[in-house]
């Protein structure tokens, strides 16, 4: 039973931790300030996600119930603020493209 | 309850009523009304003049040190406080000031609200002036490197604002260097404190002098610690900062920042290298105290020389004559029967510079008040427009020259006769140079302001009661040259065991 | 093991702080100053010292950031000085002449270094208290705690006395010039209530774990904060007398316990036997009131003239 929850978790945060590449990736290498959001935010969640679920049965064990309920609280607030904050960056930018482009419109 | 325990009570409500008394002004400049506010914070700075005069009284009496512990719990776990007669000594001379201050500072009684608007001196100057005394007087009584820290903490966040109250772009670009330059001082002190905890485990002062030895790490926490306390004390050639903030502030700000503000380094360097250090390093590292204090003299009052402005040039003084308390170091901590007669002037040129400045900053903030303007050049006259302020002028001058009867005068005979007899001749020489240059700059001034004025000078009114503060204050600057030549007994009680012996 | 976690973290703290003072961009150097609270605030969780950890992430990451933030996006503030390269150089030896100080001291330090560590241990138990910094903090070394509540206030009351006194009774200006958001919004609504209730945790927590009012209050003024961001309250006018109330709250909720010592026990901050725990709840509750007022107020900035 150990081993087999063991394997879980090995494989579960190693998927998580894929899409954290993933989305350090997409943060280096997209071209504007909206797509790497886009791709880091997404990436975040799952990947933080499936690090959380990964070692749910390894917090049961150690420390019960209550440590994995605090975990997955962390995730959801976690889920709360990069969302809400990326939504905020993402209107910065988006409204400092615009200004550049009717900018760029009115300048010839 | 025995008698023996109602006075220990006592010393202990003492010691520790001198850190918090002040901070009471607090709550009512927060909560009342300004008037009524800036009355109660004048009343709590004479309730904590009192507690200081007290303390020092019940020093003298006991013949011994003062101390308690906080909470009941004894260093090292705990903290303590603790008086011996040079905390008493710079304790009552802090709270004089102080008060004196808060008296120049105090809208005059009775005045229409509206019409004395102008020169009002707004809630944050009281708040800031009461933190200021709660600070001073924590350093001199704390026992322990980190509640000097607080302190030290305590001192700059009241000090650094009082700099910029006037809200001019100078005056908060002074202040930001000020605070700068103190930050550095205080990181570079809790650097020493650190070390010393790793150490010796311990950061009661006392403990830490018993077990201290001239280890390199200990020689390192000094050091760092004493730079620190220099660069707080704006000694040459860490000044920089002293000038603008000193002569940018209101003049009670001023009075307050150059006449006890800056003691509280020099005095922490008087406890590290006199109490905390083991004496063959501090006879070996004297010497370069002296020289900087030298330096200090020197360019401070060429410098000073060469103001076109009063209030710099009492600045620059300030920067000039804390160097004299530098030079006292060598003189003080070799074992000889002189070293004693020094230690005395020094502390005597401590306490006549704080009272001359402040009468100096007073009197020079009236008569700009007079006048309009503080350029030197334009000053010729203005001894007949506020003939109080100028005598007070005059007096802490002569303080500063060190010319008989004023106090500075009594100082510097005894740092000179100490300096002889110990052959430290290059000590005498500063010395003497250097109260020829201050009564060059204080004449320039004097001079100046006695001459009849070349056109009718435009005068605006200026409070008389105000002049005569600043003059009180020169006058107990002139007070001191009427003490007895000798070693003060006074400033002896309680200190270290290997000053036991030098006193007669 | 503990190498390959602590090894990059050095390397990132060293990082992250070259890149703080390495010149650009204002903006984005607070930026790297934030991150550097954060690393350094993992540093001390590696060196076991959680409650100096959540102090650091929370004042010296995230609230001294915020005032940095709001100094850089101020245009007043914003032009570059030129400073020479001799400045720089100035720095960089004085910097590296501290550094070499440290090093060698480091090396200088008996082992094991002595500690108060097992006198605070055997005395704990007086204290009713569990956590042993709390006890450091508000029993032994009580008066510097109690000190550094009325320097907390009296920074705030340096920051306030830049604008001229009749307009204490107003209020700040506010933080960012930024357009009502949708997300803000809702961020807020979501996290200030839970951030409240961590806050007040963190404070309650702190009798026995690591927490207590520093970290809490820090947490409870980043909440408040929030909230005035967001537009769901406004930034309070500085003249109230309940706010006024709670600054002064801690030092002297403290200062009273303490003279109260002189008659009810043996001395100056002296807890008497059988309501010393209670008695040092309260002192917390009234030092993390006043803890997040002074934070969240030192953020807001001095009051300004309130634009029609």
């Amino acid at each position: 039973m150990t081993l087999a929850l063991n394997i879980f978790t090995l494989l579960v945060v190693a998927a998580g931790l894929l899409f954290f590449i993933v989305g350090t990736v997409g943060l280096l290498r997209l071209p504007d300030a909206l797509a790497r959001l886009h791709a880091l935010t997404k990436a975040d969640n799952i990947g933080l996600g499936l690090v959380v679920l990964g070692l749910l049965p390894q917090a049961v064990a150690l420390w019960g119930v209550l440590a994995a309920a605090k975990m997955v609280g962390i995730w959801l607030l976690l889920q709360v603020s990069s969302g809400a904050v990326s939504q905020l960056m993402a209107e910065v930018a988006y409204r400092a493209a615009q200004r550049k482009d009717s900018e760029g419109g009115a300048a010839p | 309850m025995s008698g023996i325990l109602g006075s220990a009570l006592a010393g202990d409500m003492l010691l520790v009523g001198a850190v918090i008394l002040p901070l009471f002004a607090l709550p009512p400049l927060l909560l009342a009304p300004p008037r009524l506010a800036e009355r109660l914070s004048v009343l709590v700075l004479l309730a904590s003049l009192l507690v200081a005069l007290a303390l020092a009284a019940r020093v003298g009496a006991d013949g011994a040190a003062l101390a308690t512990f906080i909470g009941g719990w004894r260093p090292p776990l705990g903290v303590g406080l603790r008086a011996d007669g040079f905390s008493a000594f710079m304790l009552v001379m802090t709270a004089v000031v102080l008060f004196a201050t808060g008296l120049f500072a105090m809208t005059t009684p009775g005045a229409a609200p509206g019409r004395v608007a102008r020169g009002r001196m707004p809630p944050a100057f009281w708040m800031l002036l009461a933190s200021v005394f709660s600070a001073l007087n924590l350093v001199f009584l704390a026992e322990d490197l980190f509640t000097l820290y607080v302190a030290l903490e305590l001192l700059t966040f009241a000090a650094v604002p009082l700099v910029c109250l006037d809200g001019k772009l100078a005056q908060v670009e002074a202040a930001l260097r000020y605070l700068l330059f103190a930050l550095f001082g205080s990181v570079l002190y809790l650097l020493g404190a650190v070390i010393i905890y790793g150490l010796y485990g311990t950061l009661d002062i006392i403990l830490v002098a018993r077990a201290a030895s001239a280890s390199p790490g200990f020689v390192l926490a000094l050091a760092a610690m004493s730079v620190g306390m220099m660069a707080k004390a704006a000694l040459f050639p860490l000044h920089l900062w002293l000038p603008p903030a000193h002569s940018g502030a209101p003049p009670a700000a001023s009075a307050m920042l150059s006449a006890v503000v800056i003691k509280a380094p020099i005095f922490l360097l008087v406890r590290f290298w006199l109490d905390l250090a083991p004496t063959g390093l501090a006879v070996a590292v004297a010497p370069v105290l002296a020289g900087l204090g030298a330096a200090a003299i020197l360019v401070g009052s060429l410098v000073a020389l060469a103001q076109p402005r009063l209030k710099l040039l009492i600045a620059y003084s300030t920067a000039a004559q804390i160097g004299y308390l530098f030079l006292m170091f060598p003189l003080a901590v070799v074992a000889s029967p002189w070293s004693a007669l020094a230690w005395t002037g020094g502390a005597l040129h401590l306490a006549s510079h704080a009272f001359s400045k402040a009468a100096m900053f007073m009197a020079a903030g009236l008569m700009a008040e007079a006048l309009g303007h503080d350029r030197i050049s334009g000053l010729s006259g203005v001894g007949r427009a506020v003939p109080v302020a100028l005598v007070a002028f005059g007096l802490g001058g002569l303080s500063l020259m060190g010319l008989p009867p004023a106090g500075g005068f009594i100082a510097k005979v005894m740092l000179l006769s100490a300096a002889i007899h110990l052959d430290a001749w290059w000590i005498a020489a500063v010395i003497l140079a250097g109260g020829l240059l201050a009564g060059g700059y204080v004449l320039k001034v004097v001079g100046l302001a006695l001459q009849r004025p070349a056109e009718p000078l435009a005068v605006r009114p200026v409070a008389r009661w105000r002049e005569w503060v600043a003059l009180a204050l020169a006058l107990v600057a002139v007070g001191f040259g009427f003490v007895p030549l000798e070693p003060s007994s006074f400033l002896f009680i309680g200190r270290p065991a290997s000053w036991a012996g030098l006193v007669p | 093991m503990s190498l390959l976690l602590d090894a990059p973290l050095a390397l990132v703290a060293i990082a992250v702080a070259i890149r703080a003072v390495a010149g650009g961009d204002a903006f984005a150097r607070v930026a790297a100053f934030m991150a550097y609270g954060l690393v350094l605030g993992f540093i001390w969780v590696r060196l076991a010292a959680p409650d100096v950890a959540l102090t650091e992430i929370a004042v010296g990451g995230g609230i001294t950031g915020l005032v940095l933030l709001q100094a850089a996006g101020d245009a007043r503030f914003s032009r570059e000085r030129g400073v020479g390269l001799l400045y720089h150089v100035c720095a960089a030896i004085l910097a590296l002449g501290v550094f070499a100080a440290l090093a060698a001291v480091v090396l200088l330090l008996p082992e094991p270094a002595p500690s108060l560590a097992p006198q605070v241990a055997t005395n704990l138990p007086a204290t009713d208290l569990g956590n042993p910094v709390t006890g450091v903090l508000i029993v032994f070394r009580a008066l510097d705690t109690l000190l550094e509540t009325v320097v907390l206030l009296v920074a705030l009351i340096g920051v306030w006395s830049l604008s001229p006194d009749p307009l204490w009774r107003g209020r700040p200006a506010p933080l960012w010039p930024a357009p009502p958001s949708g997300a803000l919004d809702f961020l807020a609504r979501v996290v200030v209530p839970v951030g409240v209730l961590v806050g007040i945790y963190l404070f309650w927590a702190g009798a026995d774990v690591p927490g207590g009012a520093f970290q809490g209050g820090a947490v409870l003024a980043a909440m408040a904060l929030l909230a005035i961001m967001a537009g769901l309250m406004p930034a309070p006018a500085l003249g109230g007398r309940r706010l006024r109330l709670a600054l002064l709250a801690g030092p002297f909720a403290f200062l009273g316990v303490g003279i109260a010592g002189w008659f009810v026990a043996d001395a100056f901050l002296d807890y008497p036997d059988g309501i010393t725990k209670p008695l040092i709840i309260a002192v917390e509750v009234a030092i993390t009131a006043s803890i997040a007022v002074a934070l969240a107020l030192l953020v807001l900035g001095p009051p300004a003239g309130r634009k029609a």
